[in-house]
């Protein structure tokens, strides 16, 4: 398997300087994620989700180590790395003044999609996302599972390999929670690479290849759920999660 | 830069050019109401007050049309600091191939976009309200159009410079009371630089600090006698350098505080 690997991370650490205190979020991690996989990162909240997937889409520098990709350092040539990664925020940062099928347009124009392929690829991500009937809308029109929906359709618009999804179903309803999630497999079969940070564990359990948990900044498992589940000696991750968190308190204590 | 940076530039100006085409009309209203009121006052009450002089119409009308541009920074600096303190659309930017230098800039000629298209009611109007006063023969377009465009690029890098050393939208009221209307007000607003001197050398001196001073006397010096302004040119090369200053701080400051790449 580690001639698929597709992105390194490599002894990465997050601090953050800030007043009073100085909080760090990533203590070298290091992980190889490969061609193909989903992988999920799990923890509580603070654990560094969130700041090893900003990372990792390039939107935040590390403070030390680096992330190789096909055995190349991203940050000699960060252009080009951007234009494979697909970044889908948690927050949905659409842009309010433009319809749902400007957005889109854009968000291909954005990573140099040819104009007479745009119109097309829109077409097809409204349609996979039930967007049609909003495309001449505003952004600001749509609820929280639209919006999410739109989120990940500009996220497609190019096309990339590695999609990299922080917390995408947060307070969705769960027959639209349902349907992200055959959208997500659906683009692991297409080859895609799916990076997923979650709070639901039978999310993870359901979607993923591995599971990486994370805490205070360190890894502290990465494995299939399967093997999770069977090392734990529990029916669901939701248990081996509780285990891991006893573990950690009787350690503390 | 490649070609592809290039295209994710003019994409993102594209992109704002569309936002903004979309409220030009409303902020064309916006500008007729504000233009209107302004040189009605100028040109038909103020002599009462026994401003006589002919030009003062015009005066006014030039130094609105340079200024307007600075009243749009207040507009910019909310809409920039509210959305990173709120939905973040800033962050879908930083994320695409483009270094984050350049999402800046092109913020900084999206921002002169947005006030010179506003902004183009404004001399016509002008000639309306003010007659025969205002000669259009007497403007050197060339000098105009450059300076036009120079203004407002500088209004962009200087609401950049602005935003990076603000931390919060809370702090907007402070940053207009002890920033901007200073310098707008002693930026010769409504005075010439020659007419400071005369008055007070020492502080007419200081003043050539204040980067409105280049604003004002560049644009009415490209219509009014010009030996009554600071030299046109010496003015567009201090508001380059102005911009590149307050973009390259800026943008550092900003880069820093979003920790972008």
């Amino acid at each position: 398997m580690s001639s698929n690997i597709l992105l390194s991370i490599k002894n990465v650490t997050k601090t953050f300087f800030t007043t009073p205190k100085t909080i760090k979020a990533l203590k070298g991690v290091s992980l190889d994620i490969y061609q193909g996989e989903i992988l999920s990162l799990l923890g509580v909240n603070g654990a560094g989700k969130t700041t090893l997937s900003s990372i990792i889409s390039s939107l935040n520098p590390p403070t030390s180590g680096d992330i190789l990709y096909q055995g190349k350092s991203i940050y000699n040539d960060l252009i080009e790395y951007r234009k494979i990664i697909g970044f889908c925020p948690q927050k949905p940062n659409i842009d309010t003044m433009l319809t749902i099928e400007e957005n889109l347009y854009f968000a291909g124009r954005y990573f140099n999609v040819p104009k007479d392929q745009i119109k097309d690829r829109a077409a097809v991500l409204m349609n996979k996302f039930n967007l049609t009937q909003y495309a001449q809308s505003k952004g600001s029109i749509l609820s929280g599972g639209y919006k999410q929906r739109f989120l990940l359709a500009r996220t497609l618009m190019h096309q990339p390999k590695i999609v990299i999804l922080d917390e995408p179903t947060v307070g969705l309803d769960p027959h639209i929670r349902r349907n992200l999630w055959d959208v997500i497999k659906e683009l692991k079969e297409e080859g895609v690479t799916i990076l997923l940070t979650t709070h639901y564990l039978d999310e993870a359990e359901y979607l993923s290849d591995r599971v990486c948990i994370l805490d205070k900044g360190v890894i502290k498992l990465i494995d299939t759920p399967e093997n999770l589940k069977a090392i734990y000696n529990q029916n669901n991750l939701e248990n081996v999660f509780i285990e891991l968190i006893k573990e950690d308190a009787n350690i503390d204590e | 830069m490649n070609n592809n940076t290039y295209t994710t530039f003019f994409a993102l100006l594209s992109k704002d050019i569309t936002i903004f085409n979309k409220r030009w009309l409303y902020r064309s209203i916006d500008c007729f109401i504000w233009i209107t009121s302004v040189i009605l006052v100028a040109q038909y009450l103020m002599p009462l007050f026994g401003i006589t002089d002919r030009q003062f119409g015009t005066f006014t009308l030039f130094g609105n049309l340079a200024v307007w541009g600075f009243f749009e920074i207040h507009t910019s600096i909310a809409l920039f600091l509210g959305d990173i303190e709120g939905d973040k659309a800033i962050s879908y930017y930083l994320s695409l191939p483009i270094p984050a230098s350049l999402v800046f800039v092109e913020y900084a000629f999206a921002s002169a976009y947005r006030s010179i298209l506003s902004s183009m009611i404004i001399l016509p109007i002008g000639k309306i309200i003010i007659g025969n006063d205002f000669i259009l023969s007497h403007i050197n377009w060339f000098q105009f159009i450059i300076a036009y465009i120079l203004i407002n690029i500088f209004y962009g890098f200087f609401t950049i410079f602005i935003v990076s050393f603000m931390p919060d939208l809370a702090s907007l009221s402070m940053v207009k009371s002890r920033i901007l209307f200073p310098l707008w007000f002693l930026g010769g607003f409504q005075f010439t630089w020659n007419m400071l001197y005369k008055v007070a050398p020492t502080i007419a001196y200081i003043n050539l600090c204040n980067p409105l001073i280049y604003v004002m006397e560049g644009v009415r010096s490209t219509v009014l006698p010009k030996e009554q302004y600071l030299p046109f040119w010496n003015c567009m090369g201090m508001l380059i350098v102005f911009s590149i200053l307050f973009g390259y701080i800026g943008i550092k400051k900003l880069t820093k505080r979003l920790d972008c790449l």
